[in-house]
């Protein structure tokens, strides 16, 4: 019961930072915002309630959905080192949202179903190119095929970034692969909650299954599990979730290594307590560094460039620990 | 009339090959196994043996022939069904997360779970049992990952024997394992024996087979080549037979060993 106290804690530490987070900005002054002015002045109320609750609410669906769709694909693919940007997903997703964006309409139902489009798409790519390829273990293909497959999404994005109206589309395009919160409305909040909230419950309620299907198929199959079935169910969930944040966030790399990672050694493997913590401890990051993005320079800082920064130096931490293992 | 004898598990003219076009694996192969035997099917390399194990789990379906469980065919039964039937202790089995013992055998409670359930107090209940009864107790709380090969086949077998099964299936349980492990194991597996466990397992070491089962199979060219009472099977005609080099059979301690000359 031990682990289940400190999850509790965990979700009292992301309530807290949350409500300090909504008077967190730079108006009216640098950092914080005081109580009293907010009763009294009708700007700020505006600003804490269309601007930073929305945002802020989209952070937490940011850092939950990636921290739960890199421990599902963790866990799915019996390797610590995925994440849905290894495996071409979050790239296929901001590959989708970026052609609605520059050829189609920015419409948001558009520009979600695309992303959640070309992220399927390039989970699939990614697999079948492992199937494929002829040489090293399952896991090293999945992770060559995967860089493959998002290496060629990004030369895509890369190609779209070239026919964007340099003026009208290209500096909200660059700032959106960059991975921002910056112009996020109630609008954008609302259009994304009922998936990620679906795919969340989905895969919150399977979680000791996860730790089933991180065995082997035949394994799995013995103690009475449908290996494909269950997989193909969480995978879809995990995908929904990333595709519908990346749609409006787009590209924060790094977190849905780093937290499954770190969640796991404080929390234990059993995705019991692993899951519920990765997801909490995911939106507690998404919210501080999206924080810091509003706070620390007069204009915005991107908020992908700061998970990735901070994702891998963690990473960089752990390896050079060898707190990192990986079997096969 | 005499009543109708059923055996645990009936291999019935079994063909089975993993590609269609390429030799069959096994070839009409037919084999009965009784309650509360062990029976160890011994056999060169590729002989089938593993194969035959993952048909008795219903993983694999014969292209020909029908597997039987209880008297019923395989697909008789629902998938959690047959994980209470049935269990596995496989050869080798990667394990990619930190798990400690506890939560690594809870997951033989799975054929008893829906899939949204969680194990609760009774499936904990159990999962200590058997770690009890393997000798694991000591080490509860240490992740299975940290253990050394010996004592990570003993989880293996702890996780299969927390799914209660009738019958358990052993996939060469002795193959990684040195002297001081092998005899553990095998002292387990003798003590499960005495409670009356059905055992099934494979094995290419004749030493291991005399020293536990009951029975004996021996396998060559995917089909059986002789079945019987270990007393009766196991002869250097017969290992001589199965294994193409010459084969003696001495007597150590009322124990049976098969030396190649």
């Amino acid at each position: 019961m031990r682990s289940l106290s400190r999850t509790t804690w965990l979700a009292l530490a992301l309530i807290a930072v949350f409500a300090l987070s909504l008077f967190v900005g730079r108006y009216p002054g640098l950092v914080l915002l005081s109580p009293e002015r907010l009763v009294s002045d009708e700007l700020a109320q505006r600003l804490v309630l269309n601007l930073r609750l929305p945002r802020l609410l989209t952070a937490v669906m940011l850092g939950m959905s990636l921290a739960a769709a890199g421990t599902v694909f963790q866990m799915l693919f019996g390797n610590p080192l995925v994440e849905p940007g290894f495996l071409g997903v979050s790239q296929g997703a901001a590959f989708g949202a970026a052609l609605s964006i520059v050829l189609l309409s920015n419409a948001a139902w558009l520009v979600q179903g695309m992303a959640a489009l070309f992220a399927f798409l390039g989970l699939g790519l990614s697999y079948l190119l492992a199937r494929r390829a002829r040489f090293g273990g399952w896991v090293l293909r999945l992770v060559l095929a995967g860089i493959a497959v998002s290496a060629l999404f990004s030369a895509a994005v890369g190609v779209l970034k070239y026919m964007a109206d340099p003026l009208r589309q290209l500096p909200e395009f660059t700032f959106w692969l960059l991975g921002a919160l910056s112009s996020i409305t109630w609008a954008h909040a609302r259009s994304i909650a009922p998936v990620v909230l679906i795919a969340l419950v989905v895969i919150y309620r399977m979680r000791w299954r996860l730790n089933l299907l991180s065995l082997d198929d035949a394994t799995a199959f013995s103690l009475g599990v449908a290996p494909g079935r269950e997989r193909a169910l969480l995978l879809t969930a995990a995908v929904a979730a990333t595709a519908a944040v990346v749609s409006v966030s787009g590209m924060v790399g790094w977190l849905g290594l780093i937290v499954p990672h770190l969640a796991r050694r404080w929390f234990g493997a059993d995705a019991r307590h692993a899951l519920p913590s990765a997801m909490l401890m995911g939106g507690l990051f998404a919210v501080v560094c999206d924080d810091l993005a509003r706070t620390l320079l007069a204009g915005e800082i991107p908020l992908g460039i700061l998970t990735s920064l901070f994702g891998a130096l963690f990473f960089v931490a752990m390896l050079a620990t060898r707190n990192i293992r990986a079997e096969r | 009339m005499m009543a109708q004898h059923v055996p645990l598990l009936l291999f019935d003219h079994i063909t089975f090959g993993y590609q269609p076009n390429r030799q069959a694996v096994l070839r009409a192969l037919s084999l009965e196994i009784e309650p509360g035997t062990v029976t160890a099917i011994l056999g060169p390399n590729g002989a089938g043996k593993t194969t035959l194990l993952h048909l008795a789990l219903g993983w694999l379906a014969p292209q020909g022939g029908q597997v039987r469980l209880g008297g019923q065919p395989l697909g008789h039964y629902s998938r959690r069904e047959l994980g209470q039937w049935v269990a596995l202790v496989p050869q080798s089995e990667r394990i990619p997360f930190d798990y400690s013992i506890l939560e690594y055998v809870l997951l033989g409670r799975a054929p008893y779970l829906a899939p949204l359930d969680m194990p609760g107090v009774e499936d904990c209940r159990i999962s200590e049992q058997v770690i009890e009864q393997v000798g694991l107790g000591p080490l509860n709380g240490r992740a299975v990952t940290t253990l050394s090969g010996g004592e990570r086949q003993l989880a293996l077998v702890a996780r299969a024997l927390a799914q209660q099964p009738r019958l358990l299936l052993l996939d060469e349980p002795t193959s990684h394992l040195d002297l001081a492990n092998k005899a553990r194991l095998i002292k387990l597996m003798q003590e499960l024996a005495t409670r009356g466990v059905t055992m099934l397992l494979t094995t290419h070491e004749p030493d291991v087979a005399a020293a536990i089962a009951t029975h004996l199979v021996l396998m060559r060219d995917g089909q059986v080549y002789q079945t019987g009472r270990l007393s009766e099977v196991f002869t250097a005609e017969h290992l001589s037979e199965t294994y193409n080099v010459p084969v003696s059979v001495a007597q150590v301690d009322g124990r049976r060993i098969a030396l190649w000359t």
